[in-house]
């Protein structure tokens, strides 16, 4: 009887023992379904974890923060509302002043990470609740992430064509300051597949590019992708939602387009109120449209006609007066090769929004765990900053570099080894091109801080390991904030 | 060779950040000590009894570190207002310390568990600001708080009489198989085990071993996969995904919820089977229930049968007339929902299925019902019921829930279902493979037993060794990359 008791203890002991056996014998197997991994048993336990292969972080010393000043010194000198603390220390005679028409606007580019307005909706609130504004900023037509953002409703017909920065065979048509480039269609076709998370091609490809010219507008049919005619005009429908980093009233609206012909026409919904029609001017280069409504609005809509292939870049919603934060995403985007935004269109932008700080927040879709050189990656940043500085003189560039993301090695999620590689370079871009520069990993607590942010309880970050929770994205743009303060205080560089 | 020395001696403290579960190294190098030098002591129950003890605290201890000491703390209240309900000589006396138990009970329930959640809906109810407090909810407390309480609830009602040896009463409430997540034991169920001859034939062997595989493996590899890979991705942002991944995720959830806890519950019935005791059964195939009855009498049995037993029936039950035994169901069910956590949440999930009961009542008393067609058709009416009050149980919020049901039923999206396929074959694999074991028929269970009885114990060795192997290779695979699409 006893016997029996003991045969539990004999078949577990010796299939631990055959497990060992089996993590000698099988070996690793790479294929596309499901990779088999070396198994570790044992040896889990004698190998201390190899920390020290880690490369370090750079040194703070070399950051060009005096690109900063233009925007901070504007920051600290602006009216702040009555009563109201500035987000920086500004002087003493400055504050407790109703808004005069003073006007501060960030572009704020980045990937998947700011979807939804995450990040940029809590920095619009906080500069907004200081410094006055209405409205959410630049909107773009359509967007895959239209149901997930909370600031603005925004709906749209589905027979918009969307030319991205990773439509790569639609070099010939500049995109415009969002990042996209949409065109009235009578057609819509189907869904697309885009991978947040792998490497984009554009990196790979970035050298075979050039800047091609602005006029030779070819109907460019080949994506390969079936095409759903419908009948109906395509129109674009934005709703104010008042929360924190939204709006409760439409004042100032502006539309962004260009390619116009001499017929062409956009009808425009105030509310509920009848439509009005205005015509359009011919010009391939950037033409605004101011549409705002006599008093402050609620609901807008506005409808092309499907046969006129005019280039719509978006809607602006903001006020003369105040704070903008513009929410430019990109899903699966590198950050590489702006220069899909031409020249002279992204200078007209500039010049039409008068931005006052260019922020890019890239990374996400350019590392990987076995990535050790990051040379190329450098070089093409660097063309990226220069191609944006030579169209937006004076206007700092802030890069923001990549966040902690962690990745399996073994059983356990560990910041994936290339980061302080891939934040290397990009301060060393920044470095290089006069640009001012955010240790984003490091604000968020370094190595494994990723770890902290995916077990926070509500979470920080999805269970990727990469993108934050609105939550944790609200975190970020504290951090943000931490930081301009920061450097508005700092001692002067020496340089 | 210091260093495995060290790392071994560091293991064997309390790690907040890894609390010890069945599916770990370290548990298999617990469980083969414990069984190792279980036959010395097998057939002498005090010596047992003991052993088993102090191996089931030290367990509690490395899943939650000081609050082994509530659990003693716990035991020896209710062990203590046991005896005094049995001795108690008048009804009032036997109800005072009943009522005493029950203070303790809930109260210290109430305390880990729902003080936030109360200053949470006191301050949105009337606007306050009071803060939440830092409280770490111990582990498995709302599944020893229900053993301990029938305990005193079974004396209460006569079922058991009080033991006389706290050391017997400590080790039914921490027996370590069940402790953390069920099944919820009885006292009336287990204190007759603690003394008994124990025995243990082939039989049992290989039935507790297919209950240990099929647990690690619908634990280890289904749910944690589709959980990390794919659930908690669309639960956690569900407007950034069409209706058909919503869709996906929520049967994904259904699937992924049944194997983590039934999972956990299999091997718990194992492990203590094969150290010769035995715990009811847990879940009985639940997503083969015609009905919502017939779901509760397969969905955590222990707990259903519990809240019966124990709220519903001395509640008045179906004694006082129709309205009454809604109602009895209703409260039954909310308060079912709210012990599952402490949330809105819950609650609404708990009155759903207490509707739905409700409905049922009326149904099953109808001839139609019992037809084969109508049951079939059942079958699926009552998986998508089930599945649609998940949504409120997995989702973070209120409004996240709504956004959901929101996406699948205005932007479906159903042409994206072969995209989602393309990149998510491992997903799409798991979760056919788990909704397959299944709706497998009962009797192939058997057949498995059979066959892992006949084999020599080298080969079951193997199989165990096999499943450690595909339990890593899951473990340490990579995450599937995010994928969105464009619609």
């Amino acid at each position: 009887m006893k016997k029996d008791f003991l045969k539990p203890a004999l078949i577990f002991a010796l299939a631990a023992i055959l497990a060992g056996l089996l993590a000698w014998v099988i070996p690793a197997y790479q294929n596309d379904l499901f990779p088999i991994r070396k198994m570790t048993w044992f040896s889990a336990l004698a190998e201390p974890a190899a920390e020290d292969s880690i490369p370090s972080l750079p040194e703070p010393k070399h950051y060009q923060q005096q690109a900063l000043m233009p925007f901070l010194e504007k920051l600290s000198s602006m009216p702040t509302l009555a009563g109201q603390m500035g987000i920086i220390s500004s002087t003493p005679d400055s504050g407790r002043v109703v808004p005069s028409g003073q006007h501060l606007r960030i572009a704020y580019f980045s990937d998947s990470i700011i979807e939804g307005d995450l990040i940029t909706a809590p920095i619009r609130y906080a500069l907004q609740q200081n410094y006055g504004g209405h409205g959410v900023g630049m909107v773009p037509i359509t967007s895959i992430v239209s149901g997930f953002r909370q600031t603005i409703r925004h709906s749209f017909s589905r027979n918009w064509e969307s030319i991205s920065f990773t439509d790569t065979h639609k070099n010939h048509i500049s995109l415009g300051i969002t990042g996209y480039t949409f065109i009235p269609r009578p057609y819509y076709t189907e869904a697309k597949t885009i991978d947040a998370g792998a490497a984009d091609s554009l990196f790979l490809a970035d050298s075979l590019f050039f800047e091609a010219e602005q006029d030779t507008l070819v109907d460019d049919d080949d994506d390969g992708l079936i095409r759903y005619y419908v009948d109906e005009d395509p129109w674009v429908e934005y709703r104010t939602v008042d929360i924190a980093g939204g709006s409760d009233s439409f004042r100032r609206i502006r539309l962004f387009y260009s390619h116009a012909s001499d017929s062409s026409f956009v009808r425009i919904f105030h509310d509920s109120n009848e439509p009005t029609q205005r015509r359009l001017i011919a010009s391939h280069h950037l033409q605004i449209l101011d549409i705002s409504p006599a008093s402050p609005t609620k609901k807008l809509r506005l409808e092309f006609p499907k046969d006129d292939p005019i280039h719509v870049y978006g809607v602006s919603f903001d006020d003369k007066k105040g704070a903008y934060v513009d929410n430019f995403p990109s899903r699966g985007y590198s950050g590489l090769y702006f220069q899909r935004i031409h020249s002279g269109l992204l200078k007209d932008f500039i010049t039409a929004l008068n931005y006052d700080l260019i922020i890019l927040q890239y990374g996400g879709n350019i590392t990987h765990p076995d990535n050790t050189d990051y040379s190329g990656y450098r070089s093409a940043l660097i063309r990226t900053i220069r191609h944006i500085q030579s169209s937006a003189i004076d206007v700092p560039i802030l890069i923001a570099g990549m966040h902690d993301r962690a990745v399996r090695i073994g059983t356990q999620f560990q910041s994936s080894p290339d980061l302080p590689l891939l934040i290397s370079a990009q301060s060393e871009a920044a470095e290089e091109t006069d640009a001012a520069f955010w240790n984003v990993y490091a604000a968020m607590g370094g190595r494994n801080s990723m770890l902290d942010f995916v077990n926070q309880n509500p979470p920080l970050a999805g269970r990727d390991y990469t993108h934050f929770t609105r939550r944790g994205a609200d975190r970020i743009a504290e951090l943000f904030l931490d930081f301009l303060a920061f450097e508005s205080t700092a001692p002067q560089k020496e340089h | 060779m210091r260093h495995i020395i060290h790392s071994i001696i560091s293991s064997l403290s309390y790690d907040p950040a890894n609390p010890l579960l069945f599916n770990s190294v370290f548990f298999l190098f617990f469980f083969i000590l414990v069984t190792l030098f279980y036959p010395l002591v097998v057939h002498r129950s005090r010596i047992r009894v003991w052993y088993l003890l102090l191996a089931s605290l030290y367990f509690y201890f490395k899943t939650s570190g000081s609050f082994v000491l509530l659990l003693l703390v716990t035991a020896g209240l209710n062990f203590a207002l046991g005896a005094a309900i049995y001795r108690a000589e008048t009804r009032r006396g036997k109800r005072l310390w009943l009522a005493l138990s029950l203070l303790w009970n809930l109260g210290s329930l109430g305390y880990f568990k729902y003080t936030n959640f109360i200053i949470d809906t006191f301050n949105q109810l009337f606007g306050g600001s009071l803060p939440m407090m830092d409280i770490f909810l111990p582990v498995g407390i709302s599944f020893f708080t229900f053993q301990t309480w029938s305990y005193t609830l079974d004396i209460y009602f006569k079922k058991i009489r009080p033991l006389s040896s706290f050391k017997d009463f400590a080790f039914f409430v921490s027996f370590f198989p069940q402790l953390v997540a069920g099944p919820i034991v009885r006292a009336s169920y287990f204190l007759p085990q603690i003394h008994k001859k124990l025995c243990l034939n082939d039989e049992t062997i290989a039935r507790a071993m297919i209950l240990i595989f099929a647990g690690l493996l619908k634990k280890g590899v289904i749910a944690d996969y589709l959980s990390i890979n794919f659930v908690d991705r669309v639960f956690e942002n569900p407007a950034l995904f069409s209706g058909v991944e919503n869709l996906i995720g929520v049967y994904a959830y259904a699937i992924q919820i049944y194997c983590d806890f039934s999972g956990y519950s299999d091997i718990a019935i194992g492990l203590a089977a094969l150290l010769g005791f035995s715990l009811p059964i847990n879940f009985d195939s639940p997503y083969k229930a015609h009905s919502i009855t017939d779901f509760w009498r397969r969905w955590h049995i222990s707990l259903s049968t519990w809240l019966r037993d124990y709220l519903y029936i001395p509640l008045g039950g179906n004694r006082k007339g129709k309205p009454r035994q809604y109602l009895n169901l209703a409260t039954t069910m909310i308060l079912g929902g709210l012990w599952h956590g402490a949330s809105w949440n819950f609650v609404f999930w708990g009155a759903l299925h207490g509707v739905a009961l409700i409905f049922d009542k009326a149904w099953l008393s109808l001839k139609f019902a019992h037809y084969r067609l109508v049951k079939f058709l059942g079958i699926i009416f009552t998986f998508h019921f089930v599945c649609f009050a998940w949504i409120f149980f997995r989702a973070r919020t209120f409004e996240d829930a709504r956004t959901i049901v929101w996406r699948i039923t205005t932007a479906f999206n159903a042409d994206l279902f072969s995209h989602w396929l393309r990149e998510y074959r491992i997903v799409g694999i798991a979760i056919l493979i788990g909704f397959l074991a299944h709706w497998q028929p009962d009797s192939w269970e058997k057949s498995y037993q059979d066959l892992f009885r006949k084999m020599p114990l080298p080969i079951k060795s193997l199989t165990i060794a096999l499943v450690i192997w595909i339990l890593f290779q899951v473990r340490s695979a990579d995450l599937q990359p995010f994928i969105y699409f464009q619609f």
